[in-house]
């Protein structure tokens, strides 16, 4: 079966992720850094975790009396799948950039 | 810091998203208290919200329960046509005016067929209420997503549904003109299995509740 292609959004979460790809991140964080909202990046976030691209766990906040943050990083599989269709996505925008003549 | 508006949006979304995704919510009730100022609070809340609708509305639990709930839905109000029915059925075995009589009168239909009519009246009228309290049965368990007592009780209703039409073929045969729960027992019969049907092929990991 073929593999559908990542959503322009996918590609953004796909590439925050990947510039720091061994360090937990936060969803707020993430909105602020990408520009996207949260309603866009969380479904984002779920749906990268359910094919197995995302891991996530519970870390202690360093602000005093505020609960434990989820966190995500991308898993081995992830961040392969990351390089792949960041790479894919940047040919076919290079791809559809007009030529001058 | 947080906020009581985006707290509430937050829950809201929490209660939205399905429960597989309880730790997601959890995270997000989490990250509002590390928004910047109330606003940006409110729009990461806000975001959560349409981020828990979309997910709701992605679920495939949520698609059955939609699924069911029409159809229950439309169980309900036919046997709320039953149950009006029963109540004026009730009516005319008081004293009210027929109007299957009417009918069976303005057909020209025999003495001997006018009397047995009135002799099965009170058997009619017990039908339709008992169609109309199973009907609202059916209902209530196919709604609760319970489908083995639904199938007993629309077993039940197909039943009574039956005897109904049996005590009216056995009045008049040709009933041209006269109101009949042919077609109704016929849509009972029929659709309510066909959707079922079509719900658990669309659904292949449907379970019962």
């Amino acid at each position: 079966m073929r593999q559908r292609r990542p959503s322009p959004q996918t590609i953004l979460v796909l590439r925050a992720l990947l510039v720091r790809a061994t360090e937990w991140r936060y969803g707020y964080d993430l909105t602020k850094e990408i520009g996207l909202q949260s309603g866009t990046l969380y479904p984002v976030l779920m749906r990268l975790a359910d094919k197995g691209l995302l891991e996530s766990a519970w870390h202690e906040s360093d602000r005093p009396g505020a609960p434990a943050r989820h966190a995500y990083r991308l898993t081995q599989t992830g961040i392969a799948f990351a390089a792949a269709n960041i790479d894919a996505a940047a040919s076919a925008q290079v791809g559809r950039t007009p030529r001058l003549a | 810091m947080t906020h009581r508006l985006p707290l509430i949006l937050c829950n809201v979304a929490a209660r939205l998203l399905p429960a597989s995704r309880r730790s997601w919510a959890d995270g997000m009730i989490a990250e509002l208290s590390h928004a910047d100022d109330a606003r940006a609070a409110l729009n990461f809340a806000s975001g959560c919200l349409v981020a828990a609708l979309r997910e709701r509305a992605r679920d495939a639990d949520t698609h059955i329960m939609a699924m069911l709930w029409t159809i229950a839905m439309v169980t309900a109000l036919y046997a709320v046509v039953q149950l009006v029915c029963a109540v004026r059925g009730v009516a005319v075995l008081f004293g009210a005016r027929d109007g299957m009589m009417d009918a069976l009168v303005r057909n020209g239909a025999s003495p001997t067929i006018i009397a047995s009519y009135e002799t099965a009246r009170p058997m009619v009228v017990g039908c339709f209420l008992a169609l109309g309290t199973v009907q609202i049965a059916t209902a209530w368990f196919l709604s609760r997503g319970q489908i083995r007592p639904f199938a007993i009780a629309w077993c039940i209703a197909l039943l009574i549904a039956s005897i109904a039409v049996a005590i009216q073929l056995s009045i008049i045969r040709n009933g041209a003109g006269v109101p009949s729960e042919f077609h109704a027992l016929f849509m009972q019969a029929v659709a309510v299995p066909a959707l079922l049907v079509w719900l658990r092929r669309r659904q292949p990991h449907f379970q019962e509740r």
